[in-house]
């Protein structure tokens, strides 16, 4: 049993951070530990001061930003960029032919669910049975987690660095199914993939892995240093 | 100028987070031009990834992240002469109820001074998910910091807030 850490139980109680099993423990733990209910209490009311910062920015303000972003420049078109739009306007045109000759695309289910996790609508709440390095470069492990998503059990480490870069490596141990669209390496027997604004890096070696990140280099970085790649 | 239809875009989806950006940028600074400054900085360097192809899938974490970036960048320029809260920074209001006003007044001036005596990181940590209404998961994300660290990090910042007007409000009684 977990050591008795009032400051390690409040924010997360407050916060709603907590399983539904936790909480309930939590609850009945507080109404008989005087340590535990002054420390909520007292994160409830410093919470409350909090909000009571909370400020409108004033109205010039949303002109000014607005007079000042009408009248930025777009950046110059860089050279490989001009045939670009023409180029997008023929592979929609050859995306919409395939799609209408084959029915509509989607995801197998483990990949959408991944997808939304990764986006923040969060799917695996249990607590991961073991743990990633902290660090992976410049990335840093926010959380580690775990659930279950069409029938596959998953481990998922979430990374972030302070420029706001995102990737999640989520380990199962099955293989992943592939993404629609996906490109398979068959000399390494992994896959990529970009889907739902999100770049996917698939290997079955060691373990299932399937790294998703927001920037295709992060992700790169990041299976590098696990070495997935 | 005339505006292109990237500029309409980003004005019509990021300009809503103008409130969510004010109140981070608040929170490297007590002076309201420099707040505004710093505001300003964050659009602009918001606008460039965005003309550039670079959308992000939810526009709030990602711009409360340019806007960290911008002020950690003014925090570094400017932490050998950081200024101290003062009370005067009231927003000008309509409202008749002149003394209701004033004391929600000096409880948001006493709340934002408190908020600004904390440790940086709690700062940012409160202003988002207190202030802004992130969860610990996405403000772990922005700020790139471990979920429990985040979390350890409120819960601290929350106390000492509590503290500071309790302390506040007993030098109150006492004068």
């Amino acid at each position: 049993m977990r050591r008795h850490e009032p400051e390690h139980d409040a924010a997360p109680y407050l916060d709603c951070e907590m399983s539904k099993h936790q909480k309930e423990r939590f609850e009945s733990h507080i109404v008989d530990c005087e340590e535990c209910w002054q420390e909520v209490n007292a994160a409830r009311r410093g919470r409350t001061v909090a909000e009571a910062g909370r400020e409108m920015a004033p109205l010039e303000l949303r002109e000014r930003i607005r007079a000042t972003i009408s009248s930025l420049p777009l950046p110059r078109m860089r050279p490989w960029k001009i045939g670009l739009p023409a180029m997008a306007l023929l592979l929609m045109i050859a995306m919409a032919t395939v799609f209408a000759t084959s029915g509509r695309h989607s995801q197998p289910q483990a990949i959408d669910i991944v997808l939304a996790d990764f986006h923040g609508d969060e799917k695996f709440t249990a607590p991961a049975p073991d743990s990633l390095p902290d660090r992976l470069g410049e990335l840093t492990l926010i959380s580690a987690r775990s659930g279950e998503a069409a029938g596959m059990q998953l481990a998922v480490f979430e990374y972030a660095d302070e420029a706001g870069h995102q990737v999640a490596v989520y380990r199962s141990d099955e293989s992943f199914p592939a993404a629609d669209g996906a490109n398979h390496d068959d000399l390494t027997g992994t896959w990529t993939a970009l889907a739902d604004g999100a770049v996917l890096y698939c290997t079955d070696k060691p373990v299932p892995y399937l790294v998703v990140g927001d920037d295709a280099r992060e992700v790169d970085l990041a299976a590098e240093a696990l070495g997935l790649r | 100028m005339k505006r292109s239809h990237d500029h309409e875009d980003f004005i019509k989806v990021a300009l809503p987070c103008l409130d969510l950006v004010y109140n981070l940028a608040r929170r490297f600074t007590n002076d309201r031009y420099i707040t505004e400054d710093l505001v300003q900085e964050t659009y602009m360097k918001a606008f460039e990834p965005w003309v550039d192809g670079r959308k992000p899938h939810d526009i709030k974490p990602w711009i409360a992240t340019v806007c960290l970036n911008v002020g950690r960048s003014y925090l570094r320029r400017a932490s050998t002469r950081r200024e101290r809260p003062t009370d005067e920074f009231f927003e000008t209001t309509d409202r008749t109820d002149v003394e209701d006003e004033a004391i929600t007044n000096v409880a948001a001036a006493a709340a934002r001074s408190a908020l600004l005596d904390l440790p940086d990181e709690q700062r940012i940590a409160i202003t988002l998910m207190d202030i802004n209404g992130f969860t610990a998961r996405e403000t772990a994300r922005i700020m790139g910091t471990p979920r429990g660290t985040v979390l350890s990090r409120v819960h601290r910042g929350r106390k000492s807030l509590a503290s500071a007007i309790e302390r506040r409000a007993h030098d109150h009684e006492k004068t």
